[in-house]
């Protein structure tokens, strides 16, 4: 089969490597019929997460067609039209019994889940085309994908559904998971920093949890257009006092909760940007804060912190005495996608929102590699790439 | 006379502290004139703290060289010939009764299943098994037996005396104190010479890789009790390690494993 394979720091290829086999019972092979590139998979393009090896295949937003099964299979069956979620959960463990799918102990396998329990304390579930410190699983920017506990992580979905429910494998159930930590009560007001795609589905999830404002944060005109789209207040990010200014948006008191879409590779400004990046290039630092700093700033006394955006490391310079001072709440990690897929989709089927809306890119698996510098570098208006596997010429939104 | 026996005594003191044989000290001559030079010419392209640094080295090498005495290499042999004992200790929770986890550990041809550096148990009789054990490089044959049990509790295996490896091994359960699975403390203690396997890569370091064989193992096992599986990343049966072929010859070891009713 065909597959996107990280060769290096920004070196992508696409290469032609064995087919994936039924190896545990419970496996299912899929045939990708689309996939994604994500947000996070920047983070690997770029360099920023440790873990990765030559060959390793990207994507971890994929759905698809069951085309094998494992003899301990017991619900999907080959033919199924599956979405699958980006992390991978056994079902049965402590965590997954919690409906805390993202922290199941029985899918990174030992050596790497003892390096997590280690560093972190505990181990996570396996990721889709994530590191070896997630599992090494093969990703979903392929023809063909090896999932393991299939019963437990594909969704099966309506034949005439296809875009409109790809991200529930991810961005989608994370954008949504971040408003739900918001703890949102009526009238409230939620600040968004980054305006990527989950950033966008935070904002229309805030607004389906019951929000009465958003505000988002960006400095790309046209992902600040598309949070308009959804309802959102915009901010520029580039024009600077974006706390000063959140604060004039509400009364002086900040907003009740704040999301951090944007991660380890805030891009900040003046002296504090090139302070981060300076620490971040000589490793006294895995993580740019600039985002998170301004989140704990720009949040009210007594609010949430809602971190969907993803850290790996260590940070400097993060400001734990305003978040005290001020009784903040954090909440954040791993979507736990497992358990928003079902009620998500009904809501897409009762067309209360279509996903679709974030697609700005469809490519074929060839032109993946050079995508992944049009996305971060957010030129052609990229907002969000859809990779169709078997096709060839390119067409965009 | 009493000057003439201190100046033999000291003599032999200094020959006892010789610890390079000949080749060594020739080839520490040799690099000390090597990295001397390296460092002289990296003064003179201006580079010079890694030019001092370089030279510095070089000085080090050759009074190696010279004398004879390495106290790096001494070092190393008293940890390789160490009496030290090694203990390690882990600890995991598995969502399975204790009963079953008790007879799982019992059979001890289950042990290979997710034991790291076993690549082989073959029971001879109810208590008696060989292992094939494969660490740093070196395969062993140990006989093992079972020299202690309560059921449902504890297990302790033991080396037959006059092992190649000698070790004992702690298995103990309990009821999860929140009420959900069984606790598994999970103790290993390696005997000298058997200790001597990891006592080179000295004290803490040496605890710490015992301890992360364990977690090793113990993670496996609690994939292996809760789901029948043990998890791989692999894409194909070639790129997958030994212990992660669950499809090989074995069978899953739970296949009443329960649907996730409501969510998928």
């Amino acid at each position: 089969m065909r597959a996107v394979c990280w060769m290096g720091k920004t070196d992508l290829e696409v290469q032609n490597v064995p087919d994936p086999q039924i190896l545990n019972p419970r496996d299912a092979i899929v045939k990708v019929t689309l996939s994604a590139i994500c947000g996070s998979d920047l983070h690997l393009y770029g360099g920023f997460m440790p873990g990765m090896k030559k060959g390793d295949i990207l994507g971890h937003e994929f759905m698809g067609e069951i085309v094998e099964v494992g003899s301990g299979c017991r619900k999907v069956k080959v033919g199924d039209r599956v979405v699958v979620p980006f992390n991978i959960a056994c079902g049965v463990c402590w965590f997954c019994k919690k409906d805390e799918f993202s922290l199941c102990q029985n899918t990174n396998p030992a050596p790497s889940a003892a390096l997590l329990e280690a560093t972190y304390g505990s181990t996570g579930g396996g990721l889709f085309g994530y590191t070896h410190l997630y599992g090494g699983y093969s990703g979903g920017q392929a023809e063909l994908v090896r999932v393991p506990f299939a019963d437990i992580g594909c969704l099966p979905v309506n034949g005439h559904f296809e875009e409109q429910v790809l991200f529930l494998s991810d961005i989608f159930p994370t954008g949504y998971m971040a408003a739900e930590n918001c703890n949102l009560q009526p009238g409230s007001t939620v600040a968004v920093f980054g305006c990527g795609p989950v950033g966008q589905f935070a904002i229309r999830s805030a607004f389906l949890l019951g929000a009465a404002r958003v505000i988002a944060i960006d400095s790309v005109s046209e992902r600040l257009q598309m949070a308009r789209d959804g309802g959102a207040e915009t901010l520029d990010d580039s024009e600077g006092h974006v706390v000063e200014r959140i604060k004039d948006a509400t009364s002086g008191r900040g907003a009740d909760a704040v999301i951090d879409a944007v991660g380890l590779e805030a891009h900040g400004h003046g002296i504090v940007g090139a302070y981060d990046k300076a620490k971040q290039m000589v490793r006294l630092q895995t993580d740019r804060p600039t985002a998170l700093r301004q989140a704990i700033l720009a949040c009210r006394g007594g609010g949430t912190v809602s971190i969907p955006g993803v850290y790996g490391g260590l940070v400097d310079k993060f400001p734990i005495g305003a978040a005290f001072g001020k009784g903040l709440t954090f909440k954040m990690g791993q979507t736990h996608t497992h358990r928003y897929m079902r009620p998500l989709l009904q809501r897409i089927e009762k067309g209360e929102i279509d996903p679709s809306f974030v697609i700005t890119h469809r490519l074929s698996l060839d032109e993946v590699p050079g995508a992944y510098a049009t996305f971060r570098d957010k030129e052609e208006g990229c907002i969000k790439v859809v990779i169709k596997p078997g096709t060839k010429a390119t067409i965009r939104a | 006379m009493a000057i003439q026996s201190a100046i033999q005594e000291q003599e032999e003191h200094e020959d006892r502290d010789i610890n390079l044989a000949l080749w060594e000290r020739l080839a520490s001559l040799a690099a000390s004139a090597a990295v001397t030079a390296w460092g002289k010419s990296r003064v003179a392209e201006g580079n010079r703290v890694t030019g001092w640094v370089l030279m510095g080295i070089g000085s080090a090498l050759g009074a190696r060289g010279a004398s004879g005495k390495c106290p790096v290499k001494r070092m190393w042999q008293e940890r390789t010939h160490s009496d030290d004992v090694v203990e390690a200790k882990a600890g995991v929770t598995v969502m399975v009764p204790r009963d079953e986890v008790f007879r799982f550990l019992r059979r001890q041809e289950n042990l290979a299943r997710f034991m790291e550096h076993v690549d082989d148990v073959r029971a001879d009789g109810d208590r008696r098994a060989t292992y094939t054990l494969r660490a740093m490089g070196k395969t062993f044959v140990v006989e093992s037996e079972i020299v202690e049990e309560v059921s449902g509790e504890r297990i302790v295996w033991a080396s037959v005396p006059g092992a190649e490896v000698e070790h004992r091994r702690v298995v103990e359960l309990r009821d999860s104190r929140s009420g959900e699975g069984t606790e598994i403390s999970l103790t290993l203690t390696l005997m000298p010479p058997a200790s001597g396997i990891v006592v080179p890569l000295f004290g803490r370091l040496a605890e710490l890789w015992t301890e992360n064989t364990l977690s090793v193992e113990l993670i496996r096992m609690r994939q292996l009790l809760e789901t029948g599986e043990i998890a791989t990343g692999a894409r194909i049966p070639e790129k997958q390690a030994a212990k992660e072929r669950n499809l090989v010859g074995r069978e899953p070891l739970i296949t009443n494993v329960p649907a996730v009713e409501g969510k998928l």
